[in-house]
């Protein structure tokens, strides 16, 4: 079968997960190598989707920021906002670069009662749905690879079954020759 | 509430809208309701070429023709996998052409023992950004992966119990 991988990913880490994978479960036949495919396909589903979610929680997070700052730093009359905004947008950009800016905002946040928690926490609300679909796209990956290590292991019960039947008609065999002549 | 005026305006009108009449705009029109395909089974020559090959790969030496049959059917499932998952890939890339402009360097020409990363560069922000807006018609898709996959094992199932108990 043919991956699937992207042209931004790394084919190497694909190859590792996908050796990995083979001699974990070592496939006999046709049927357990599509099992261990499949396996290898859904596994870096999984590690696809969350880097996604990592990456729409982190792409938030400066943008949660200069809202929390910008309710902390608008004055109740509301005057200069534009100015507020400004204050609060080199802020959020400094936040994560800036010694400075950094500790700025974590005055700022102590002096409003809040830690940085609460940018997680309205990073999560401003992408919420994104988060859900990401979430519901790994989660179904989750469920493929599990799905198809239950069939794996259901396969090989049968074939167990079936190779024993063959080794116990071997063993008749051998002794019938024994039994004739006793 | 529309009057009676009102009504009888909007039925000439529509008499007017007769849809597509070029030959062009009736071939676009003709794909409106084209989402992705799925629904549909596969019916060129070189894909029936590869089904025939798989399904014999998954019949082995049997003759039965029960064994025929399901190896078919596996095949066939297996093959809407394929289909499947190659959609989900060309909407990835497509997204990511999209949001990069096609100029994203590929990782393995940056650095080889570079593991996957979370959101620290801004190519992977485009990455993340070009696959978020992707994510509900992904979601959407995996129905059919889903389903695909269950009728391939559920035939597998079935191949190798009819072999063992041919072998009883």
């Amino acid at each position: 079968m043919s991956f699937n991988i992207l042209r931004t990913e790394s084919k190497s880490e694909f190859a590792k997960l996908k050796a990995e994978v083979e001699s974990g479960i070592d496939p006999t036949d046709v049927f357990e190598r599509g099992f261990v495919d499949d396996i290898v396909h859904h596994t870096w589903g999984i590690k696809r989707y969350q880097r996604v979610e990592t990456g729409i929680l982190n792409n938030a997070l400066r943008k949660a920021l200069a809202q929390i700052l910008y309710e902390i730093l608008l004055p109740p009359s509301k005057a200069m906002a534009t100015k507020c905004w400004m204050s609060a947008q080199r802020l959020a950009h400094g936040w994560l670069l800036d010694p400075q800016s950094n500790r700025q905002v974590a005055s700022l946040l102590k002096e409003a009662g809040l830690d940085e928690s609460a940018i997680a926490a309205k990073a999560h609300t401003l992408v919420a749905d994104d988060l859900a679909n990401a979430n519901r796209m790994s989660k179904s990956a989750r469920e493929g690879r599990d799905r198809a290590l239950r069939s794996i292991a259901k396969y090989r019960k049968s074939l167990a079954v079936q190779l024993r039947q063959n080794s116990d008609r071997a063993l008749v065999a051998d002794q019938a020759p024994l039994i004739a002549g006793a | 509430m529309a009057s009676e005026r009102q009504i009888l305006a909007n039925r000439r009108n529509a008499q007017k809208s007769t849809g597509p009449t070029t030959v062009l705009g009736k071939k676009r029109s003709s794909k409106n309701a084209y989402k992705h395909g799925l629904s549909l089974p596969m019916c060129n020559v070189g894909s029936q070429k590869q089904l025939e090959e798989l399904s014999r790969l998954f019949a082995g030496d049997a003759s039965d023709a029960t064994i025929l049959e399901l190896a078919e059917r596996a095949a066939d499932a297996q093959a809407d996998l394929i289909r499947v998952r190659e959609v989900k890939t060309a909407l990835l890339e497509g997204a990511l052409m999209k949001t990069q402009g096609g100029n994203l360097a590929q990782p393995e020409l940056l650095d080889s023992s570079r593991p996957l990363l979370t959101g620290e560069t801004e190519e992977e922000q485009l990455f993340v950004n070009a696959v978020r807006h992707i994510l509900p018609k992904l979601t959407k898709i995996n129905r059919y992966e889903k389903r695909a996959a269950r009728r391939r094992d559920r035939a597998i199932h079935e191949l190798a119990s009819i072999k063992s108990a041919n072998k009883k």
